[in-house]
């Protein structure tokens, strides 16, 4: 037997594996949300169905690395990387290609053509009455025999086309005078003035700061929101700088 | 643009750690099955995968490095104490798990499915 075992230093590194955890969870999840911003803009009630497999696919390869601390980063980092370069791949070639996009999203079903529920249409799609009924209730519309067409859309959500004298009036159904309205211009939010919003909205800083003074305000800091739209100012101050 | 960049790191990062990793289990190998199992060759051979391992921990699991890290040292200690058979048990697996290791990098079905 050895009477003389090596030393061996104890160089205190229990605390380490909880900050490698900490440090692995935040570039996961840095790349995890990279990676769903590449895929887009739309929300997520609204991606198609491959889109909205990769998003769980991602999610589920980003919780593998953080599991298992034994395993390199790059076993979660390879999949997302190549998950990301295929599903732009895709998007690509479905936007240059009407097949390529119907073999993958799918056509919209006209589930309601010119006021008859098309039952055939229905069963082609798994898509029963309760699900017709509710679709149109998140349309507003609470009675189906006000509806002339009905679109199931390739993202499960239904498009509703009102008949003639079910719909909202128009302004020029009445040929009422309108006023085009336009987008408001947010010129402080949380106290900080946005100077690309002063200029989008042809207003100075000077301008603002004689608002801040009519809306009560001393400085830009002292309001929670301050917008401008066709003119007209709207402006809310901070709890503690209310009267 | 985007779709080239997120393919090319990923190949890149794939193709880049498996040819590192088949590498260093050669370079182990050829220090192994040299000659007979002495202390000074488990020393070798210790010290190249001792020096890799860092890079090796980017690439593939701890667990697997540590057992060839384990399986030197014992063999390495087996030879010191003159334990031959035992030494050379120990040099028998070191080279079954590094083949494994280089195995475990062929893109082959097996690997694939």
């Amino acid at each position: 037997m050895n009477k003389n075992p090596p030393k061996r230093e104890n160089k205190g590194k229990g605390g380490i594996f909880v900050i490698i955890s900490f440090i692995r969870t935040l570039l996961l999840y840095v790349l995890v949300i990279s990676a769903l911003r590449i895929m887009g803009k739309r929300q997520v009630g609204e991606l198609q169905p491959g889109e909205l497999v990769v998003a769980i696919m991602i999610s589920d390869l980003g919780a593998i690395p953080l599991g298992d601390t034994s395993l390199p980063l790059g076993s979660g980092v390879v999949p997302i990387l190549t998950l990301i370069g295929a599903e732009l791949v895709l998007s690509i070639i479905s936007l240059k290609s009407d097949r390529v996009r119907r073999v993958l999203t799918g056509t919209p079903s006209v589930i309601i053509k010119n006021g008859v529920i098309q039952a055939e249409e229905m069963r082609k799609n798994r898509y029963n009455l309760e699900d017709l009924a509710e679709g149109l209730r998140e349309k507003d519309c609470y009675d189906v025999s006000d509806v002339h067409t009905a679109i199931l859309e390739t993202n499960g959500s239904l498009s509703v086309i009102l008949k003639g004298d079910k719909r909202p009036i128009k302004a020029e159904d009445i040929n009422l005078p309108f006023r085009q309205e336009t987008l408001p211009y947010v010129l402080i939010a949380d106290g900080k003035v946005y100077p690309e919003h002063l200029t989008e909205a042809g207003v100075s800083r000077k301008w603002l700061d004689s608002a801040i003074r009519k809306q009560g305000g001393k400085r830009a800091e002292d309001f929670f929101l301050l917008t401008l739209c066709d003119g007209k100012v709207f402006a809310q101050l901070k709890e503690d700088n209310n009267g | 643009m985007l779709c080239v960049v997120a393919f090319g790191l990923a190949l890149g990062m794939s193709v880049s750690s498996s040819m590192y990793v088949k590498s260093t289990c050669r370079d182990v190998l050829d220090v192994l099955t040299a000659e007979a199992p002495t202390a000074s060759k488990f020393d070798e051979a210790h010290d190249i995968w001792d020096k890799a391992k860092n890079k090796l921990m980017l690439i593939t699991n701890h667990q697997d490095i540590e057992e060839v890290s384990v399986c030197l040292i014992r063999g390495r200690e087996n030879a010191r104490m003159g334990e031959h058979s035992m030494a050379q048990a120990e040099l028998e697996t070191a080279i079954f798990l590094l083949h494994e290791f280089a195995e475990r990098e062929r893109l082959i079905a097996g690997n694939v499915v």
